[in-house]
Protein backbone atom coordinates (compact mmCIF):
# COMPACT_ATOMS: atom_id res chain seq x y z
CA UNK A 1 0.00 0.00 0.00
CA UNK A 2 1.39 3.64 -0.90
CA UNK A 3 0.78 6.39 0.71
CA UNK A 4 -0.29 10.24 -0.42
CA UNK A 5 -0.56 13.58 0.13
CA UNK A 6 -2.91 16.13 -2.26
CA UNK A 7 -2.69 19.72 -1.05
CA UNK A 8 -4.95 21.84 -3.25
CA UNK A 9 -6.09 25.41 -3.41
CA UNK A 10 -9.73 26.84 -3.13
CA UNK A 11 -11.11 30.59 -3.35
CA UNK A 12 -10.74 32.22 -0.13
CA UNK A 13 -13.38 34.02 -0.57
CA UNK A 14 -15.89 30.88 -0.18
CA UNK A 15 -17.98 30.12 2.97
CA UNK A 16 -17.20 27.24 5.38
CA UNK A 17 -20.66 25.66 3.57
CA UNK A 18 -19.42 26.00 -0.19
CA UNK A 19 -15.49 24.84 0.79
CA UNK A 20 -16.87 21.45 2.59
CA UNK A 21 -19.34 20.93 -0.47
CA UNK A 22 -16.25 21.27 -2.46
CA UNK A 23 -14.18 18.55 -0.09
CA UNK A 24 -17.40 16.42 -0.18
CA UNK A 25 -17.11 16.59 -3.66
CA UNK A 26 -13.58 15.43 -3.54
CA UNK A 27 -14.31 12.27 -1.07
CA UNK A 28 -16.80 11.38 -3.31
CA UNK A 29 -13.85 11.01 -5.81
CA UNK A 30 -11.84 9.60 -3.97
CA UNK A 31 -14.40 6.76 -2.97
CA UNK A 32 -15.08 6.72 -7.05
CA UNK A 33 -11.50 5.93 -7.78
CA UNK A 34 -10.65 3.19 -4.75
CA UNK A 35 -8.67 6.08 -2.79
CA UNK A 36 -9.10 5.12 0.85
CA UNK A 37 -8.89 8.64 2.82
CA UNK A 38 -6.53 8.68 6.28
CA UNK A 39 -6.94 12.82 6.70
CA UNK A 40 -9.10 15.79 4.58
CA UNK A 41 -9.04 19.00 6.74
CA UNK A 42 -8.55 22.36 6.29
CA UNK A 43 -5.24 23.24 6.75
CA UNK A 44 -5.56 27.24 6.48
CA UNK A 45 -5.95 30.38 4.70
CA UNK A 46 -2.70 31.64 4.01
CA UNK A 47 -1.56 34.56 1.26
CA UNK A 48 -0.11 33.09 -2.41
CA UNK A 49 3.35 33.71 -2.63
CA UNK A 50 2.44 34.37 -5.99
CA UNK A 51 -1.22 35.59 -7.53
CA UNK A 52 -3.08 32.52 -9.15
CA UNK A 53 -5.74 33.36 -11.63
CA UNK A 54 -5.66 36.92 -9.56
CA UNK A 55 -6.15 35.54 -6.13
CA UNK A 56 -3.38 36.87 -3.35
CA UNK A 57 -5.35 34.65 -0.70
CA UNK A 58 -5.85 31.09 -0.79
CA UNK A 59 -7.53 28.54 1.51
CA UNK A 60 -5.20 25.13 1.46
CA UNK A 61 -6.75 21.70 1.98
CA UNK A 62 -4.80 18.83 3.12
CA UNK A 63 -5.74 15.61 1.98
CA UNK A 64 -3.91 11.98 2.83
CA UNK A 65 -5.09 9.00 1.48
CA UNK A 66 -3.68 5.49 0.42
CA UNK A 67 -4.14 3.34 -2.71
CA UNK A 68 -2.62 0.47 -4.92
CA UNK A 69 -3.98 1.44 -8.32
CA UNK A 70 -1.74 4.42 -9.86
CA UNK A 71 -3.88 4.58 -12.62
CA UNK A 72 -6.82 6.00 -10.98
CA UNK A 73 -4.33 8.41 -9.59
CA UNK A 74 -3.83 9.72 -12.93
CA UNK A 75 -7.56 9.95 -13.06
CA UNK A 76 -7.93 11.67 -9.80
CA UNK A 77 -5.64 14.36 -10.88
CA UNK A 78 -6.62 14.59 -13.50
CA UNK A 79 -10.51 15.46 -11.90
CA UNK A 80 -8.22 17.85 -9.61
CA UNK A 81 -6.74 20.17 -12.47
CA UNK A 82 -10.41 20.07 -14.67
CA UNK A 83 -12.27 21.16 -11.13
CA UNK A 84 -13.24 24.66 -10.98
CA UNK A 85 -12.97 25.90 -7.88
CA UNK A 86 -9.59 24.17 -7.28
CA UNK A 87 -6.89 27.01 -7.69
CA UNK A 88 -3.78 24.74 -7.60
CA UNK A 89 -3.08 20.64 -6.56
CA UNK A 90 -0.46 19.07 -5.86
CA UNK A 91 0.24 15.30 -5.03
CA UNK A 92 2.97 14.01 -3.34
CA UNK A 93 4.48 10.27 -2.52
CA UNK A 94 4.90 9.80 1.22
CA UNK A 95 7.39 7.56 2.83
CA UNK A 96 5.87 6.72 6.02
CA UNK A 97 1.78 6.73 6.81
CA UNK A 98 1.18 9.74 7.84
CA UNK A 99 -0.71 10.39 11.16
CA UNK A 100 -4.66 10.78 11.96
CA UNK A 101 -5.25 14.09 12.78
CA UNK A 102 -8.27 14.68 14.71
CA UNK A 103 -10.87 17.45 13.88
CA UNK A 104 -10.25 18.98 17.11
CA UNK A 105 -6.52 19.48 16.83
CA UNK A 106 -7.33 20.49 13.59
CA UNK A 107 -9.65 23.46 15.24
CA UNK A 108 -6.59 24.60 17.10
CA UNK A 109 -4.74 27.47 15.60
CA UNK A 110 -2.06 26.92 13.15
CA UNK A 111 1.41 27.84 13.98
CA UNK A 112 3.02 28.74 10.68
CA UNK A 113 0.79 31.84 9.86
CA UNK A 114 2.82 34.34 11.08
CA UNK A 115 0.79 37.57 13.04
CA UNK A 116 1.32 39.73 10.35
CA UNK A 117 -1.18 37.27 8.16
CA UNK A 118 -2.87 36.61 11.29
CA UNK A 119 -3.88 40.51 10.88
CA UNK A 120 -4.47 40.98 7.67
CA UNK A 121 -7.00 38.19 7.57
CA UNK A 122 -8.98 39.29 11.04
CA UNK A 123 -8.91 42.52 9.20
CA UNK A 124 -10.24 41.65 5.42
CA UNK A 125 -12.96 39.45 7.53
CA UNK A 126 -14.48 42.75 9.63
CA UNK A 127 -14.59 44.41 6.10
CA UNK A 128 -16.28 41.42 4.36
CA UNK A 129 -18.62 40.53 7.06
CA UNK A 130 -19.91 37.11 7.99
CA UNK A 131 -16.22 36.08 8.04
CA UNK A 132 -15.50 35.60 4.91
CA UNK A 133 -12.19 36.44 3.95
CA UNK A 134 -11.72 38.17 0.95
CA UNK A 135 -9.05 39.31 -0.88
CA UNK A 136 -7.71 42.77 -0.71
CA UNK A 137 -8.64 45.68 -3.04
CA UNK A 138 -5.97 46.13 -5.99
CA UNK A 139 -3.91 49.14 -5.10
CA UNK A 140 -4.75 52.15 -7.88
CA UNK A 141 -2.55 52.73 -10.06
CA UNK A 142 -0.55 55.90 -10.44
CA UNK A 143 -1.44 58.03 -13.18
CA UNK A 144 1.45 58.79 -15.51
CA UNK A 145 2.02 62.35 -15.90
CA UNK B 1 47.50 38.33 7.50
CA UNK B 2 45.59 35.26 7.31
CA UNK B 3 41.68 35.75 7.52
CA UNK B 4 39.60 33.38 9.60
CA UNK B 5 37.22 31.46 8.24
CA UNK B 6 33.55 30.79 9.91
CA UNK B 7 33.51 26.44 9.67
CA UNK B 8 30.46 25.72 8.15
CA UNK B 9 28.26 22.80 8.95
CA UNK B 10 25.29 21.31 7.71
CA UNK B 11 22.12 22.94 9.45
CA UNK B 12 20.10 19.97 9.18
CA UNK B 13 22.97 17.09 11.02
CA UNK B 14 23.20 19.51 13.65
CA UNK B 15 19.18 19.85 14.45
CA UNK B 16 18.65 15.98 13.53
CA UNK B 17 16.49 16.82 11.13
CA UNK B 18 16.09 13.75 8.21
CA UNK B 19 13.26 14.60 6.53
CA UNK B 20 12.21 17.86 4.90
CA UNK B 21 8.38 18.45 4.83
CA UNK B 22 7.48 21.26 2.00
CA UNK B 23 5.08 22.82 4.31
CA UNK B 24 7.42 24.16 6.82
CA UNK B 25 7.86 27.41 4.65
CA UNK B 26 10.01 28.53 7.71
CA UNK B 27 12.98 25.84 7.63
CA UNK B 28 12.98 26.71 3.99
CA UNK B 29 13.20 30.46 3.77
CA UNK B 30 16.66 29.59 5.60
CA UNK B 31 18.00 28.39 2.55
CA UNK B 32 16.32 31.11 0.00
CA UNK B 33 18.10 34.68 -1.03
CA UNK B 34 15.94 37.27 -0.70
CA UNK B 35 15.53 37.17 -4.28
CA UNK B 36 13.92 33.61 -3.82
CA UNK B 37 16.76 31.71 -5.46
CA UNK B 38 17.99 28.78 -3.84
CA UNK B 39 21.32 29.34 -1.66
CA UNK B 40 24.35 26.94 -3.04
CA UNK B 41 25.71 24.20 -0.80
CA UNK B 42 29.29 26.04 -0.91
CA UNK B 43 27.23 28.98 1.09
CA UNK B 44 24.68 27.37 3.11
CA UNK B 45 27.36 24.42 3.81
CA UNK B 46 24.32 21.52 3.86
CA UNK B 47 25.23 18.07 3.16
CA UNK B 48 24.78 16.62 -0.13
CA UNK B 49 22.25 14.50 0.65
CA UNK B 50 19.72 16.91 2.68
CA UNK B 51 20.69 19.27 -0.06
CA UNK B 52 19.27 17.40 -2.80
CA UNK B 53 15.99 16.52 -0.16
CA UNK B 54 16.03 20.75 0.33
CA UNK B 55 16.12 21.74 -3.37
CA UNK B 56 13.06 19.37 -4.03
CA UNK B 57 11.17 20.40 -0.79
CA UNK B 58 11.61 24.02 -2.06
CA UNK B 59 10.68 23.35 -5.86
CA UNK B 60 7.63 21.55 -3.95
CA UNK B 61 6.72 24.46 -2.18
CA UNK B 62 6.95 26.68 -4.86
CA UNK B 63 4.47 25.22 -6.83
CA UNK B 64 2.01 24.54 -4.37
CA UNK B 65 2.36 28.76 -4.17
CA UNK B 66 3.85 28.34 -0.50
CA UNK B 67 7.14 30.35 -1.57
CA UNK B 68 7.63 32.18 -4.58
CA UNK B 69 9.78 31.67 -8.00
CA UNK B 70 11.47 35.05 -7.56
CA UNK B 71 10.55 38.17 -5.14
CA UNK B 72 11.86 40.88 -8.16
CA UNK B 73 7.88 41.49 -9.64
CA UNK B 74 6.67 41.87 -6.27
CA UNK B 75 8.84 44.33 -5.01
CA UNK B 76 9.23 46.35 -8.03
CA UNK B 77 4.98 47.11 -7.98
Amino acid sequence: MRYYESLYIVNSNYEQSRINDIMKEVENKCDEYKLKIINHHIWGKKRLAYNIDKHKYGSFILLNFETTAINSLQEFDRFMILHNNVLRNQTVYLDKKPEIINNDEVKKEDPNIDDKEKNNLTKEAKVAGDGIVSDPPAKEEKKEN
Amino acid sequence: MAFQTRKKYCYFKENGITEIDYKDVKLLKRFVTDQGKIMPRRITGTSSKMHRKMVRAIKRARNIALMPYTNISSESK
